[in-house]
């Protein structure tokens, strides 16, 4: 029985290690590749949100409200099969050859929906700056782009820290989801393996644990950057 | 030198303006309004409704049970047996730190495969469809994130509480049940409406274990048809589903907002 198990998820031949190990890799790639295009995206949604022409407000708010209310899975297939059709559609020579491949769907899909939930964050971090600020930088005669990005924008990031890891930990377990359009990330990988081998009770367990470490590691990283964060202060 | 920096800020708002105004606004709505197939939209509706009275089934069942299941685990939290506490911050740790697909996809096909103990204990029929499991993992699940809701709003009561209560000679129970528990709920509302919509949303990944929810039936309509309007009709299904609730629970936040303890 240990003998078996071991073979299985040996890195050689006839051993699943390596399988999974890359999928591992995809899933890592994934939401480390999501997370900061999430974090710009939704600090300018934000922005836009705390914009005074209704154009832009309204704009930002309905796509940052729709984002939330849909399932991920959903937006997922939105994204993948509605810009695959919607290429299609143009039919011209170039844009309709183009192929969205599963990892750019699941970057944009997994993205787009953080960024609606940390725009949210963002805003209650700029809701919790006092007028002061402003109102000091202004007298200083700092010109509104200096203001916003090295007077706002530090004491924003820092109070939008326990939010936005959060996010992150939310996001690494959405990566899940893009197995549902065939890209090969540790989900994905396990179950191949597990139909494969007939072992799902194993190489689910093994996710269920890889999974968890990601989670424990990430936590361990961010606690630490929020107590560096503290002591600077 | 100012007029002209301002004459070029101008110029580029209402550039940006016009930009967001044409892609955000008036691009999808030419593409989606304008295109919609009424006829399509209605001969696919009842079976998307169909679809979404299933979810809407799976959710209610699960968020109830998960509900009861919240309270067990509050309980073992707040228990003075380090067995119980470490226990059951175990199960929520590893509910809360892995994704809902994987939990499903693990017991599904993963206790699935024991078949023979299963029939022995006599649970087989429990884990032999997709319905039951994916009614255990979502309230096991959902359960996990009530009780931290719960355990974080008992521990955010004013101690005062428990010792004005227990001056008086009240007994533990009616400590918990009739002073604890009802403010702790009062002053949770929010998060428990948010938890709601969360295990919605959660919930489209059952359509992953061939269960025909709104995901599901969607995935279905669109693989026999190819016509992708069907997305558009479940992603307006669910925004209206989400919004309803979001509105119920700010309304019954308002209805007990006299009643609020701190």
């Amino acid at each position: 029985m240990h003998d078996s198990i071991v073979s299985l998820l040996s890195l050689g031949e006839g051993g699943w290690g390596l399988f999974v190990a890359q999928g591992l890799g995809v899933t890592v790639i994934l939401a480390c590749t999501a997370a900061p295009c999430a974090f710009v995206l939704g600090f300018l949604l934000c922005l836009a949100q705390r914009s005074k022409s209704p154009v832009i407000f309204l704009t930002a708010r309905f796509y940052s409200t729709i984002l939330r209310s849909l399932p991920e899975l959903l937006t997922l297939f939105i994204i993948y099969y509605g810009l695959q059709s919607a290429l299609k559609s143009f039919e011209m020579p170039f844009l309709s050859d183009l192929q969205i491949s599963p990892f750019l769907a699941g970057i944009l899909a997994l993205s787009l929906v953080a960024a609606a939930f940390s725009s949210e964050v963002f805003r209650s971090a700029f809701a919790a700056i006092p007028k002061g600020q402003y109102e000091a930088a202004w007298s200083l005669g700092l010109p509104s782009s200096v203001i916003l990005l090295r007077v706002i924008l530090p004491q924003v990031l820092r109070l939008s820290l326990p939010g936005l890891s959060n996010l992150w930990m939310v996001l690494l377990k959405e990566t899940a989801l893009v197995s549902a359009i065939g890209l090969p990330e540790l989900i994905r990988q396990t179950s191949v393996a597990a139909r494969v081998t007939k072992e799902p009770f194993l190489f689910f367990g093994i996710a269920l644990v890889l999974y968890l470490i990601l989670g424990g590691l990430s936590s361990g990283i961010l606690h630490f950057i929020q107590r560096a964060q503290i002591k600077k202060n | 030198m100012w007029q002209k920096n301002n004459l070029l800020q101008k110029a580029l708002s209402i550039l940006g303006k016009l930009l967001i105004l044409g892609g955000g606004v008036l691009l999808p709505l030419w593409l989606l309004v304008f295109r919609i197939d009424f006829d399509f939209v209605i001969e696919i509706l009842p079976a998307l409704i169909e679809g979404m009275y299933r979810t809407g089934l799976l959710v209610g069942i699960s968020f109830s049970l998960g509900g009861f299941g919240a309270l067990l685990l509050t309980f073992l939290r707040r228990s003075n047996s380090t067995l119980a506490r470490s226990c059951a911050r175990a199960f929520g740790e590893l509910m809360r730190g892995t994704p809902f697909l994987l939990q499903l996809f693990f017991v599904y096909y993963g206790l699935g495969s024991f078949s023979e103990a299963l029939k022995a204990v006599g649970m087989w029929w429990l884990f032999q469809e997709a319905w039951p499991c994916a009614i255990i993992v979502l309230t096991l699940n959902t359960a996990a994130y009530q009780a931290e809701i719960l355990v974080g709003a008992l521990e955010h009561l004013p101690s005062g509480q428990i010792q004005a209560a227990q001056a008086l000679g009240l007994s533990e129970s009616i400590i918990f049940w009739r002073i604890l528990f009802p403010q702790a709920l009062l002053s949770s509302l929010r998060a428990y409406g948010n938890e709601l919509i969360y295990t919605i949303k959660g919930s489209a990944a059952v359509s992953l274990i061939t269960l025909l929810d709104l995901t599901g039936m969607t995935r279905l309509l669109f693989s026999e048809t190819y016509n992708f309007q069907v997305y558009w009709v479940a992603a307006a299904l669910y925004f209206c589903l989400v919004q309803f609730l979001q509105l119920l629970c700010f309304l019954i936040e308002r209805f007990f907002r006299d009643c609020r303890p701190i």
